[in-house]
């Protein structure tokens, strides 16, 4: 049998450009502070962990997108990349933007889904999307890195395959922290995220 | 009880979500997209049977829920479109999918894609050999991957097998599916429709008479700087960002609205040009 791929869109070649709107963090820009409080009532402020010297990792995060679900569940992309870095001055916070009332919001659901993904990093609640907005997220996962002097090193996909099942051949956020962590450039520091919409209120 | 002369047979394999049901015509009860099942993906071929020689049309019909959306395989700040992987047998050759003009679709947060509501009609056409046997069937196994999103997004996937009978003759059916999709298409743009030019890193692009313009970048248009504030307006400026040298190129579809009439939709392709080059006015 011939395989025919004319007619399958190549997710993983489109990747970097594949965003409609390319609006919002560019890597280089200052990092948005924040302080939120994760799904046990720790608060947790963006500026403590520069201070302490950390490169932070953002995830944006909906328990009930099928490509958190991908990389929670299905996979542990997540878990993994940060188990490779967790000991090396790396921190890596989750952030659910869902207003209330949306697909994968409220305290219990995400204490839930802490458990049920074995989530080794907090989850952070940020039910106004302040947040989210100010960082321009706009998919579930949306990943960014800032490194410790609070400016943005990457901004975009987890990886290069834009599909709900498959991983990518390429982890973008595990090739940038380990760029960082030896000091050298990022060499792809911004690709289209993908995934679900972040649920915001408006 | 309903001919089968021009129908081929569809042999559903196996689905994960959503449902896939048999082609046109057939006396398959057709089911309904529900909130549970948002997507169900009907096929139907045109003509019902293959000629050694000549093409024959997919016609993949995918029915949504009520305020369920699929999306277009250009740029989007979310999801995927339907993907379909064929398995054809030596000799036979399968052309692209042809996209019908999605709509702009802003959501909360500033999200912008381009969808479909209701229904979304892909056809693709099948070439066959010269020497495909008379009188045999030929078949085509198609893996289907979708995402359907509302406020939620539900990931699809089904895998089909399509007989097609392959005869001396092509029958004339011709279901409505088909001629709805090719009257959804984007059309190449007439001479004279637009006037354009760069200025520096932004791309005009005017319509005399028009009120409104929607611009949609496929994946191979250059990069925009924010398509959600250019990309609809009476007048538009789209703003590139410069790669290396070069700004663009500007590629995919315009939507033009008149005063008057229904809003007719051109794929448009213009060259990269040079940044440093373009001028205000050039």
């Amino acid at each position: 049998m011939n395989r025919s791929f004319s007619m399958f869109v190549s997710l993983g070649a489109l990747l970097l450009f594949a965003t409609a709107s390319m609006a919002g963090l560019a890597p280089g820009d200052k990092a948005p502070g924040f302080t939120l409080t994760d799904t046990e009532g720790a608060e947790y402020t963006l500026q403590t962990f520069l201070d302490d010297g950390k490169i932070v990792v953002l995830e944006w995060f909906n328990p009930d997108c099928p490509f958190i679900k991908k990389h929670h569940a299905n996979h542990k992309t997540m878990n993994e990349t940060f188990a490779a870095v967790k000991d090396d001055g790396v921190v890596w916070l989750a952030i659910n933007s869902g207003a209330k009332g949306k697909e994968g919001n409220g305290l219990e659901r995400n204490r839930k889904a802490v458990k049920e993904y074995e989530i080794p990093f907090p989850v952070l609640i940020d039910e106004s999307g302040e947040v989210g907005r100010a960082y321009s997220a706009k998919t579930t996962p949306h990943m960014f890195i800032i490194t410790s002097d609070g400016v943005v090193a990457y901004n975009g996909a987890i990886d290069d395959d834009r599909s709900a099942a498959k991983l990518g051949k390429t982890n973008y956020v595990a090739t940038a922290l380990k760029a960082l962590r030896e000091g050298k450039k990022v060499e792809t520091p911004e690709t289209s995220a993908y995934g679900c919409s972040v649920k915001y209120s408006h | 009880m309903p001919s089968t002369r021009n129908i081929p047979q569809f042999t559903l394999v196996a689905f994960l979500m959503g449902t896939a049901i048999l082609g046109a015509g057939c006396s398959a009860e057709k089911k309904q997209p529900t909130d549970s099942n948002p997507v169900v993906i009907t096929l139907e071929t045109v003509p019902g049977n293959a000629t050694p020689g000549d093409s024959v049309t997919l016609v993949w019909k995918f029915d949504l829920a009520a305020d369920w959306h699929l999306y277009w395989a250009g740029r989007n700040d979310t999801g995927f479109p339907p993907l379909i992987d064929l398995e054809l047998p030596a000799g036979w050759v399968a052309g692209g999918l042809q996209w019908p003009v999605p709509e702009r679709h802003v959501s909360a947060g500033d999200i912008l894609d381009h969808v479909y509501f209701g229904e979304l009609i892909l056809i693709q056409k099948i070439g066959a050999p010269d020497d495909a046997i008379l009188g045999g069937q030929v078949e085509i196994k198609a893996d289907i991957q979708w995402l359907a999103c509302k406020d939620m997004c539900v990931p699809g996937r089904t895998h089909l097998t399509v007989n097609i009978p392959v005869r001396s003759h092509a029958d004339n059916s011709d279901p409505n599916s088909a001629s709805r999709a090719a009257a959804r298409l984007p059309v190449p743009l007439p001479d004279r429709i637009l006037e354009t030019r760069w200025e520096a890193a932004t791309f005009h692009i005017h319509s005399p008479g028009a009120r409104r313009l929607t611009f949609m970048p496929t994946d191979d248009c250059g990069q925009l700087v924010d398509l959600l504030e250019d990309g609809q307006a009476e007048r538009l400026a789209l703003r590139f960002k410069p790669k290396g040298e070069t700004v663009g190129p500007v590629r995919g579809l315009i939507t033009i609205e008149q005063e008057s009439g229904n809003p007719r939709t051109y794929r448009i392709d213009y060259p990269a040009a040079l940044h440093e080059a373009a001028h205000p006015g050039g």
